[in-house]
């Protein structure tokens, strides 16, 4: 297993957030490869850098630099397609299979 | 990282050092509670509801019905009171799902009417709006917040009460967000329900809070929280008594000994709120700058501060202050969902700041800094 996967709940029922722990490592160079397929943000000059991709279906993803948490953010129509792209994507890529 | 923490109207923090104390104390003892052991001694229980009576200016501490928060009191309210067929109840856009809940579960099963009236761009119960309401809809309650936990904008509590006493409705106010911050003065008011929580602006435990029940409602409500009141265990029903009547089972001692302890620390350690209240206007002047939309408050107000930032999500906002800054503060609707129509935040809602007598200047510059830095 790559990452650990949890739904967080938030104010709204509809919402699809998920929080995933990577079991091996920060999201350095995870973050380098996102940035390819998505519109990478990173706020360098935050004491703890932040950072956002956004990819063309809306699902957003964000995270400090260097940690091994994520939280991704799946648009509610069709969250399901969203989440399983995303998660076919990172498991390549921590996998080696993308780099 | 050092966390800051900007959650006060979730939960206080920090405490007195004495409530953490008192709680270890009370675990640490062979409990004495009346009736309930053969134990004679001070109860944990009483001695905090004279507290309380002393703090809300209750001539009669029984009229004080403890329990776990004000979501338990505000339940213990609208449950208990006798409904009659087809009645209506006023409530406001401003008020917490710990009122709406109940009303709407009242609504379903017992055909409640409910009339939710609106508030202003502040969130605010305007009274001639409340007027006009209560004369029309006539209701047997009339349910409203003192201060918004959105916003922090404070209701003429007194006003409010008054002009649904003259509608002839009965009044419930939910003061979880201003007992201990600003005065709550139930029978000085002549409120005939006031539900407040141990938590917040009182400085004690989660697991606590209260409902004053006045004496000439308290006959008419059929309490729904039943079981051993530790006397008159021979009677079917709960005893008629102040305040078993509405005390069915073992109280939580330990935080009402937490909750005593911080009333005790807070009559030595009295708190003026307007220096605290003009830290929170120099906060909201220096968002505005920052180019933040916050919602401008007028003072009577408590130290909540609502906004949102062109271009982030409520929730990153909140997500970035405290995985990047260690700022602890709360986003979104704030289980408060009518409201952030008429403050414009609809759907999303908001980033909200809420300060404590123990925050500090060098924390809200900070807080300005951490905002300036998510906004360049």
């Amino acid at each position: 297993m790559l990452y650990e996967c949890r739904k967080k709940e938030n104010c709204f029922s509809g919402a699809q957030v998920y929080e995933y722990r990577l079991l091996a490592g920060g999201n350095e160079a995870l973050l380098n490869i996102l940035g390819t397929v998505g519109e990478l943000t990173i706020k360098m000059h935050f004491p703890r850098p932040f950072f956002q991709v956004v990819f063309e279906d809306g699902t957003t993803v964000n995270g400090i630099l260097q940690d091994n948490i994520m939280k991704a953010v799946f648009p509610e129509k069709q969250w399901q397609d969203s989440r399983l792209r995303w998660e076919a994507l990172l498991t390549a890529i921590l996998s080696g299979s993308v780099k | 990282m050092k966390l800051v923490y900007f959650n006060n109207a979730a939960t206080s923090w920090p405490k007195p050092s004495v409530v953490a104390a008192a709680m270890a104390d009370c675990v640490g003892h062979i409990p004495c509670q009346d009736a309930r052991s053969g134990l004679e001694g001070e109860s944990v229980s009483e001695t905090c509801r004279e507290r309380l009576a002393a703090l809300l200016h209750i001539r009669e501490a029984k009229q004080i019905v403890l329990g776990a928060n004000a979501t338990h009191a505000l339940n213990v309210a609208l449950h208990s009171f006798p409904w009659r067929n087809g009645a209506s109840v006023v409530t406001t856009a401003s008020e917490h799902n710990s009122v709406l809940r109940p009303l709407y579960q009242l609504a379903k099963t017992k055909g409640l009417r409910v009339h939710i009236i609106p508030v202003d761009v502040e969130g605010r119960v305007e009274p001639e709006v409340w007027r006009a309401a209560l004369k029309k809809v006539q209701p047997s309650l009339a349910v409203f917040s003192h201060a918004s936990n959105v916003t922090g904008a404070v209701n003429d509590a007194m006003l409010l009460g008054q002009i649904a006493r003259e509608a002839g409705a009965v009044t419930l106010l939910d003061a979880s967000q201003t007992t201990g911050f600003l005065p709550v003065y139930p029978e000085t008011w002549h409120l005939d329900m006031v539900a407040f929580t141990g938590h917040k602006y009182l400085l004690g435990p989660g697991g606590t809070g209260g409902l004053y029940i006045s004496p000439a409602i308290a006959p008419l409500l059929q309490p729904v929280w039943v079981g051993g009141t530790g006397i008159h265990s021979n009677l079917e029903d709960m005893p008629a008594l102040m305040p078993m009547r509405f005390e069915a089972g073992t109280p939580n001692n330990p935080g009402l000994a937490g909750l005593s302890a911080a009333l005790a620390w807070r009559a030595k350690n009295t708190f003026q709120p307007n220096s605290l209240l003009k830290e929170v206007e120099r906060l909201c002047a220096g968002l505005t700058e920052l180019g933040a939309d916050v919602i401008d408050v007028t003072r009577p107000r408590t130290p909540v501060v609502s906004f949102t930032l062109p271009k982030w999500r409520v929730e990153t906002v909140g997500e970035a202050l405290q995985k990047s800054f260690g700022i602890v503060c709360r986003t979104g609707l704030h289980c408060a969902p009518h409201i952030h129509a008429f403050l414009g935040t609809a759907p999303c809602g908001t980033v909200r700041f809420s300060f404590s007598r123990f925050t500090q200047a060098q924390e809200i510059d900070y807080c300005l800094h951490a905002v300036h830095a998510l906004l360049t």
